[in-house]
């Protein structure tokens, strides 16, 4: 298919060739008419009011349109060509000057006579004797850094697994990771410093797997293993890679490339996702389960469609990566572009994150600097077109199966319930004499009270629901009892109403006596004479109730008992009217259904947001990125630079997302098994080899360490994308456990003071999530619990891990937001660090710190019993380390000290909250 | 230098067994607190130079969310009369129920709903020709605040933050008032992808309580020299932790914040209490919340912040859809304030640097919706700007004789935006920010400064 699209687009391209041929031939010898013309009504126009944005001096003119050169002209811009000599109707730029597309010149509409004399020009087949200014210039700037064509970028090539080179210091290294950093600090007349003790090892590995600090009995432990530095850091990593909180910790970076929230930035009919939270805990669950990266990314992209063991119910809430995104408002008129920014964020979120690649830029013209073109772009929007939003459950195919059996019980056992009622209800019919005197009264009172009030529905629900009457039977008592004369009854003499005739006839029509006290006496009285000569009606009849429902002779028996009679009480109701055996039996069918509705409601199904394939079907190109207007279709594909030149489009009659997922999930995609390692890599030393982990493109920043990234990313596929694996691989490398310190020795800070080559470990502040759990885990206070529905951090109470607050994309949460919490509006592969005084006041005056501060001097209290060993417990549990003499010193003398009367903190607290908020706590070596 | 940093510590410990009232500077030696200023300086949120001379320092933003109607208010429209009932788009035409008014020596004319900000007339420039992508209104509000119609990009204020700053480091930079929420809400004042720091800080000027107005701004658990007791206890041991570890901006940073963050305490606090203003001025202004916006604009203006975005009201209260006299309500709310900040301004020498923004995020059709009320409306409606570097007393553009279509000096939201961002010494085609692998810009690949409403 993508060859016939090529078939076409080279026809259309041969057809505008034609036509411009055409006209340039025309044009090349323009007689000196045509030539006075453009030179008297043309150009001037052009040099006035369209240079200005669309020249071949502007670095980038726009919508890539250059109106001072006969080529330009007859090349056209970003949207296409602008006109076609000759052909008024294929020109554009005629609609344009008219205001009936774009609006050109924007700042006012030109004279009508000037529009005719570009219609002319075009007529005469648009002669212009401009020569062209640059004949080699095109579309918008020119990267002058690019030497070699774009495909020849290094990230667009085929991954090598290079040797590991030589190094002169045959001691240091121990492992590959560290051979090809060391040959690049040798090369550069470099040292690294000096491996890192091993408190500050246990911690920072801590801290970088779990989010969490070492207990200090773990700490002891590491300190006094006899084994070498190697094998004792062995263990402690691989224990810390078991922990369940590692998922939690590893899950919530690709969580910021996920752009993972739980609700919309507006509100208006925002579709929020409360169930968003089981996307979030399958991730977590996929990094503790080291689920393969290849079926960890097949899985978000096509869970639902893959052929796996795995059953597919716990795949289902991958899907989340594209169900849970943005929608944008769609009401009156908005809907195009809204699908179109939709669509997009579903492209860049996957493209950017798996592929560090900026393909939204292809969406108004062909990347400018990278070989992606608006067909690759919207051969991958079809994909996501293609796409339908859909909650599916969660559970297993057994559960949902159970779900539907337990229902269809009910349902039976319902129906059973009510055919037994409805074959008494003939039998009930006479138990409802006694309350004729209510149903007059409630009538009555009904038709009073809708004299002040028009809505009849309303009126007889309230007064049913006063007097406890049936409202159906209630209802025809009010018809029956108004007696209009069209209302369809049979005529009949009814004597026995002639008591009620008479009341109605005296009272006022105006006048509401549904409350008077005569009237109502009155009508009780009516009511009870009636319910005698029912009685008298039923005991004369023998079987009064099995009267026909049409007998033509109208008797009180008939409008009481019969089938729509005015004691005919609905089956629903018939229930408390029963005695005897048939309640015995009610009773009986009423339990088992009771218990059927009990079984039905305790299986659960837990529905995921998640997405499902609809109708595939090619998008069309965009043009100018503009939803109204459509170019050649673009078949789903991906891009063909990514897959080795392979330009076929995909074969699916669905969506196409799993060839998406293949083809990105693919050992052979030069990028995916890159752009991750980079990432892993970034997690332990807070900058990526390369540092622009998702800008791999020409405008990204080149890897310090070419070699060892293809080196990380061939091991990693050779492992079978574990990321467990590569997390050990780089962990136990010297690199990794270097000191974050300068050494007193050598002094590269003079030469390398960003720390690209890795002589040190980079000291890092902890980002908001492991700083918040790790204050509420020393003092004693975290919920450890995985996984479940999101809470609100802002409530005091809320002692869970951040990672399990609420992610609102409407109102982010304040504190996360303060510290650097990336947008969840958009995917974020790397976060900001950000230091202001807003932040600093959360820590000295939030109520949360206060909390933990004073939670902290009740642990220290319980678990010390002098001011000494207070301190030293103190630094223990929060630093792994003792107190030097000159901080113990401090803390005495504070802890000497006594608080003011009106200090609402006792001076231990404050001296938690001092140690709480410090920059030790902050900040990891 | 480790050995000076000791006996200077111990010294600091001594004269600190009382109540010394340290600041960053006693806690950190010469050399390191010439560091920390460097890296103060450093600080994302330190004032940065304009591009090129600004005519105004602060942006005032006066937001009438909603949408006003601009033939009920700035752009008066004979014709309606004649045409009233004859059909239109959307409608019939509804001329104004209000009489229009020329005042100043300009004789710029303004609605009789407007009294008290016709006496400025002379310094207000009158934008009549705006108009936007979109009649409604969650898309219209993010357009009018980020140029774009989704929340997928950092909001006027962030932007401004971001490229200039702010000149006052105990306040944030970019301050949203609004009493409760507008429609859509945090989102039309975030950051987006610039760092979190340049978000908007919204305050509730419904509750006006200067101890809660900022989150965390008061301590309830120790009094001042207390706090500052712990906070030197704090900074002494982030002194040694430094010392430790040698020099790094990021802990110097740190140290630096907390501090400004213990004097912001006061100052916020202090900036927000309308209650310390004279009987006088709080007259000038009048009751309300509007009003007590106003008068805090004017307060954090005067102490250096950035950016003030005052929205009108909760919700969209601006939206009359029913019945065009609403608009009675929503002036007499905000006339007699508005233009007592623009005097407040003045007689304080401060309208001359700060750049008042008056407009909501579309017009209201000039046809009429039901009987008396009047539709969104996007191709043609009126703002206005005062203060630094604008010409007072003038109409800018042109809506239709009947106010449906801008026609003459087209001015779009990019327009808007770019004007504003030159007002402010800002090219906006060099402001620019790094993300997703290209430059992005508030005004997008669009925008055009219109020169001829610049003083």
């Amino acid at each position: 298919m993508r060859h016939v699209l090529r078939c076409v687009a080279f026809v259309i391209f041969c057809a505008v060739t034609t036509a411009v041929l055409n006209a340039a031939e025309a044009s090349l010898a323009p007689t000196a008419e045509q030539l006075e013309f453009f030179e008297a009504k043309i150009r001037p126009v052009l040099v006035k009011h369209c240079y200005e944005c669309h020249s071949t001096k502007l670095a980038a003119p726009r919508g890539g349109l250059r109106l001072d050169d006969r080529e330009a002209v007859l090349k056209g811009g970003d949207s296409g060509p602008i006109i076609v000599a000759g052909d008024l109707k294929k020109s554009p730029l005629l609609e344009a000057l008219k205001y009936e597309s774009l609006e050109m010149p924007p700042k006012g509409k030109l004279p009508a006579v000037v529009i005719a004399d570009f219609e002319q020009w075009v007529k005469m087949g648009a002669p212009d004797p401009r020569v062209a200014a640059s004949t080699t210039k095109t579309f918008g700037p020119q990267p002058a850094t690019l030497k070699q064509p774009p495909s020849a970028h290094w990230s667009f090539q085929k991954l090598t697994n290079p040797p590991p080179p030589n190094v002169k210091n045959a001691q240091w290294p121990q492992s590959d990771i560290d051979r090809f950093v060391l040959a690049k600090l040798e090369a550069a007349g470099l040292q690294p410093v000096a491996a890192a003790d091993r408190r500050t090892l246990i911690r920072r590995a801590s801290f970088d797997l779990i989010g969490l600090p070492p207990e200090p009995e773990q700490v002891a432990a590491f300190l006094n293993d006899l084994a070498s530095d190697s094998d004792a850091f062995a263990k402690v990593v691989d224990e810390l890679l078991r922990s369940p909180h590692y998922g939690e910790r590893w899950g919530r970076y690709w969580l910021d490339i996920a752009r993972y929230g739980e609700d919309q930035a507006h509100t208006f009919k925002a579709r929020n996702y409360p169930q968003g939270y089981l996307y979030r805990d399958w991730v977590v669950k996929a990094f503790n389960d080291d689920l393969p990266y290849d079926q960890f990314l097949i899985e978000q992209i096509a869970g639902d469609l893959v052929t796996h063991d795995r059953p597919v119910h716990e795949r289902i809430p991958a899907l989340g990566l594209f169900a849970l995104g943005p929608v944008y408002y769609q009401d009156n008129g908005e809907k195009d572009k809204a699908l179109a920014d939709e669509w997009d964020d579903r492209v860049d979120t996957l493209i950017r994150g798996t592929q560090a690649l900026t393909i939204s830029c292809a969406r108004c013209h062909d990347h400018k600097f990278d070989p992606l073109t608006m067909a690759d772009y919207y051969g991958l929007l079809g994909i996501f077109a293609s796409t339908q939003y859909q909650e599916r459950p969660a559970v297993p195919q057994e559960v949902v199966l159970a779900k539907q059996q337990a229902e269809a019980a009910l349902k039976e056992q319902q129906l059973e319930v009510d055919r037994f009622l409805a074959t008494q209800a003939r039998n009930v019919r006479e138990k409802l004499i006694p309350e004729i005197p209510q149903y007059v009264g409630g009538a009555w009172r009904v038709m009073n009270s809708l004299k002040k009030k028009a809505n009849e529905k309303k009126v007889v629900t309230d007064v049913a629901k006063l007097l406890k009457l049936n409202e159906d039977l209630l209802r025809r008592w009010v018809a029956y009892l108004e007696e209009k004369p069209d209302s369809g009854t049979v005529k009949a003499e009814r004597p026995y109403l002639d008591g009620w005739r008479e009341l109605k006839k005296q009272q006022d029509a105006n006048v509401d006596l549904s409350d008077d006290k005569a009237a109502l006496a009155a009508v009780t009285a009516i009511g009870e004479t009636l319910r005698q000569q029912a009685e008298l009606a039923a005991a004369t009849s023998a079987s009064p109730t099995a009267g026909p429902s049409e007998a033509k002779e109208v008797t009180l028996s008939s409008e009481l008992f019969s089938d729509k009679g005015l004691l005919a009480i609905p089956a629903t109701d018939v229930g408390r009217y029963l005695t005897g055996e048939p309640a015995t039996q009610l009773a009986s069918l009423n339990k088992t259904r009771d218990e059927r509705k009990q079984a039905t409601d305790t299986i659960k199904i837990l529905m995921a947001h998640a997405v499902a394939d609809g109708q595939g079907a090619d998008m069309p190109v965009y043009l100018a990125g503009d939803p109204r207007k459509k170019g050649p279709l673009a078949p789903r594909s991906f891009p063909a630079i990514l897959r080795n030149g392979d330009s076929t489009p995909f074969q699916s009659t669905g969506s196409g997302r799993l060839e998406l997922a293949r083809a990105i999930a693919s050992p052979d995609n030069p990028l995916t098994a890159r752009v991750f390692v980079n990432r892993i890599w970034a997690g332990h030393f807070g900058a990526g080899l390369v540092r622009t982990p998702s800008n791999f493109g020409t405008l990204g920043e080149r890897p310090t360490h070419p070699e060892l990234l293809d080196w990380l990313a061939a091991r990693f596929i050779e492992s079978n994308w574990s990321m467990k694996s590569l997390h050990r691989e780089i962990m136990l490398s010297a690199t990794y456990r270097l000191s974050s310190s300068p050494s007193a020795t050598s002094n590269p800070q003079a030469t390398d003071a960003d720390n690209h080559l890795l002589w040190r470990m980079n000291r890092r502040r902890l980002e908001v999530e492991p700083w918040r759990d790790s204050l509420l885990a020393v003092v004693g206070n975290l919920d450890r619990t995985l996984g479940g529905p999101s809470s609100n951090l802002s409530n005091g109470n809320n002692q869970r891990r951040t990672l399990y607050g609420f992610v609102s994309r409407h109102q982010l949460d304040d504190l996360l937001r303060l510290f650097d919490f990336p947008d969840p509006n958009i995917t974020a592969g790397q976060r900001t660090v950000t230091t202001v005084p807003l932040q600093q006041l959360f820590v000295l005056n939030s109520e949360f710190m206060v909390a933990q501060s004073r939670a902290f001097a009740a642990r220290l209290n319980r678990e010390a019993s002098t001011d000494d060993l207070r301190v030293h417990r103190a630094y223990a549990l929060l630093f792994n380390r003792s107190p030097s003499p000159n901080e113990l010193q401090l803390g005495l003398d504070f802890l000497a000290t006594t608080k003011s009367e009106s200090a609402k903190l006792a001076i231990l607290e404050q001296y938690a909250l001092a140690l709480l908020g410090s920059n030790e706590f902050a900040f990891v070596d | 230098m480790i050995q000076s940093l000791i006996s200077r510590r111990d010294m600091l410990t001594r004269s600190a067994a009382g109540f010394g009232m340290l600041g960053l500077a006693s806690v950190l030696s010469d050399e390191r607190r010439a560091v920390a200023e460097s890296t103060l300086s450093n600080d994302p949120l330190a004032p940065k130079a304009p591009h090129f001379a600004a005519k105004a320092k602060h942006l005032i933003f006066l937001f009438m969310n909603g949408g006003p109607s601009h033939v009920d208010t700035f752009d008066p429209k004979p014709e309606l009369v004649k045409q009233a009932g004859k059909p239109g788009p959307g409608g019939n035409y509804m001329p104004s129920p209000f009489k229009f008014q020329q005042r100043g020596e300009s004789g710029l004319p303004i609605s009789e709903i407007y009294p008290h900000l016709g006496e400025y007339m002379d310094d207000l420039c009158v934008i009549r020709s705006m108009f936007t992508s979109t009649p409604n209104h969650e898309p219209g509000l993010f357009m009018m605040n980020s140029g774009t119609q989704q929340p997928t990009r950092p909001c006027l204020g962030s932007w401004l933050n971001y490229g200039l700053g702010t000149e006052n480091q105990n306040l944030p930079g970019f301050v949203v008032l609004c009493p409760g929420k507008p429609v859509v809400g945090p989102a039309l004042w975030s950051n987006s992808f610039l760092p979190g720091i340049y978000q908007g800080t919204h305050i509730n000027n419904g509750q006006l309580d200067p101890k809660k107005i900022i989150s965390h701004i008061n301590n309830k658990h120790l009094p001042p020299i207390e706090q500052r007791r712990l906070l030197d206890l704090m900074q002494r041991m982030n002194k040694e932790h430094l010392a430790a570890r040698g020099a790094d901006n990021q802990l110097e940073a740190r140290i630096g914040s907390l501090e400004m963050a213990y004097r912001m305490q006061f100052e916020a606090q202090d900036a927000f209490d309308i209650t310390r203003e004279s009987e006088t001025t709080r007259t000038l202004y009048g009751p309300g919340q509007f009003a007590d916006g106003c008068l805090i604009a004017r307060r954090l203006v005067e102490r250096g912040v950035r950016t003030v975005q005052l929205f009108y009201g909760s919700g969209q209260p601006w939206d009359a859809h029913g019945d065009i006299k609403d608009h009675v309500r929503d002036a007499k709310q905000s006339d007699q304030a508005i233009a007592a900040l623009i005097r407040d301004l003045k007689s304080r020498g401060l309208f001359d640097e700060t750049l008042i923004l008056w407009g909501g995020e579309f017009g209201r059709t000039p046809t009429a919706q039901g009987v008396t009320g009047r539709n969104h409306h996007a191709t043609g409606f009126s703002m206005w700007l005062a203060g630094g570097g604008v010409k007072g007393g003038m109409a800018y553009g042109a809506t239709d004789e009947l106010g449906v279509k801008a026609v003459e000096n087209r001015m779009s939201v990019h327009d808007l935006h770019a004007t504003m961002l030159h007002l402010l010494g800002i090219d906006h085609t060099k402001l620019t920010y790094r993300y997703s692998g290209r430059d992005f810009r508030l005004t997008d690949v669009h925008g055009e400064v219109a020169h001829s409403i610049l003083a």
